[in-house]
Order: structure tokens, then sequence, then C-alpha cells
């Protein structure tokens, strides 16, 4: 069973937030990890927080130990540290879920 | 806007080819996937090597639309690194073929380094003829010469590839115009 998670961000940095998933997706890789959508958000019509969203993706894994061993991948928390941090100012876990297929 | 990945395979994380990789990549904005970070087997025609990373891999590179492959030449032939991961596409003609059939149509090209002006023939022919099966669309080979230099110690000394910024721009130009 995949792992997924639904997740909107705000980004203020476009650079920055850029470099960290061109570093990030080649270690996502070793944990079955794959962002299956991405948008970029016009506007924001109804919403569960108070943070504002620009960015909502998907990010599957095989299973949701393999997403937690991923996030605490010590070369992803570097990478985090480094660009992540910089990038965007709040995150927004807005599901996450168990879904029968990684497609 | 379309996407580029760039699959390097070579033996030295900070050498020749890696350093002419990552020009390109920052020119045409490219992820690159190192071969050498992942568990990638050798083809195995039981195929009990499916649970490795090549999958993965591939699954994710087919979100991309262009395909660069990079390798330092070796004896003639692609790295080792290059090899399994060609050898490999055999899963995708076989226990694979759904993600084979996708990469029908891609964009691809070929980024190598040698310390020869240019490389034998035979080095591009393995991968024009490995596109050419796979119907992908190959968009030629940036090779930059880096001469061996016999005063250098350590194995991360790599050469100098200022003289080549103009080439890789073209490449690179011409790998971004077909975004």
């Amino acid at each position: 069973m995949a792992y997924e998670m639904l997740v909107g961000l705000d980004i203020i940095d476009e650079i920055n937030y850029q470099k960290y998933r061109q570093l990030i997706l080649p270690l996502a890789v070793k944990y079955g990890g794959s962002i299956l959508y991405d948008f970029k958000v016009a506007e924001v019509l109804k919403s569960q927080t108070k943070d504002k969203i620009n960015r909502v993706f998907t990010i599957c894994f095989e299973n949701e130990d393999k997403m937690n061993a991923f996030f605490l991948n010590p070369d992803y928390l570097t990478i985090k540290e480094k660009y992540f941090n910089k990038a965007v100012a709040s995150t927004s876990i807005i599901s996450s879920y168990t879904k029968e297929e990684n497609t | 806007m379309k996407k580029t990945a760039i699959i390097l395979g070579t033996s030295r994380a900070n050498g020749n080819t890696a350093n002419l990789t990552n020009i390109v990549a920052q020119k045409t904005n490219a992820v690159i996937f190192d071969i050498s970070k992942y568990n990638i087997l050798p083809f195995d025609y039981e195929h009990k090597n499916k649970h490795d990373d090549f999958i993965n891999l591939i699954k994710e590179i087919l979100t991309y639309d262009n395909i660069i492959l990079s390798s330092p030449v070796y004896w003639f032939s692609p790295s080792v690194q290059m090899k399994l991961f060609l050898d490999r596409l055999t899963d995708l003609i076989t226990v694979e073929k759904d993600l084979g059939k996708q990469l029908k149509g891609k964009n691809t090209a070929l980024i190598s380094t040698s310390d020869a002006k240019n490389p034998e023939s035979c080095f591009e022919d393995i991968f024009k003829h490995t596109f050419a099966y796979l119907g992908m669309n190959y968009k030629g080979m940036l090779h930059c010469a880096c001469p061996f230099d016999s005063n250098a110690t350590s194995g991360d000394s790599s050469y100098n590839l200022d003289k080549y910024l103009q080439k890789i721009s073209t490449f690179s130009q011409s790998f971004v115009a077909i975004n």
C-alpha cells in the first residue's frame, strides 16, 4: 500500500525552493518516493488553515515507514536546512492517506 | 515548461564528467540523478533484482520530458555505472513493458568527457542505437576533452572546463530550445 501526502506551501523564494526540489527528488527515489501532482496556486477559494498557500503537491512513497525514513535522512535534513527553510514561509499538510498503488 | 533529467554515471562525484554535468544542469535547470547513489544491480534474466532502485528511478525519470545521459569514456565505452543502467533497460522491454513504452518520444542527448578531442564513434553508437531502439529523439552529444593530468595527486582533481563554456552553452541552449 502506497502512502501519500497532500501538501500546501507558502513559497516566498522560488529560486531556493527550486534548488531544494532539484536536490531532494533524486534522494526520494531511494525511498520509492515521487511527486505525482504539482500545482502553482492562482487563488485559494477555501482553506482550513490561516497559512497562505501558493503551491500544492502530492508526494507518494511505497509506504509510510519509507516516507518517514526519507524525511529523517541526514542528507534530506541538510538540504532542507540550506534551501527549504529559506524558501518556504509555511507548510500545511492538507491530508495524508494510504492508497492501492503508487500511481 | 518541459523538464530535464540528467542521468550521471561516473566513478568520481567531483570529476570532469560530474563537473560538466553540473554546468549543463545549471543552464538547463535539470535534475541530476547520480547512478552511483542508487542500488542498481546487474541485469538478471530471472529478474531477482526487481526490488533494487532501478524501477523507482525509471518511474521518476519518466516524469521528465528530456532525458540526458552523462558518462565518461572509459576504454572506448561508457562507465560501468552507465553500463549497469543501460543493461537494465532490458527490464523495460520484458517485465516492465508499460514503462519502456513511455520512453518513446522523449528527447534525449549525451554528455561525455575523455582525454581525446573526440571519442571513437563506437562510444556514441552504443547510445544512438539504444535511443533509436527505444524510440527516443536523440539530439546529439556534448563531448569535452579533459586531458589526463599526470601531476594530479587527488582523486577529486578535475580539468578546467572554462574553455568549453561556449560549446556547453550551445548544447544547453539547444536543449532549452526544445523545452
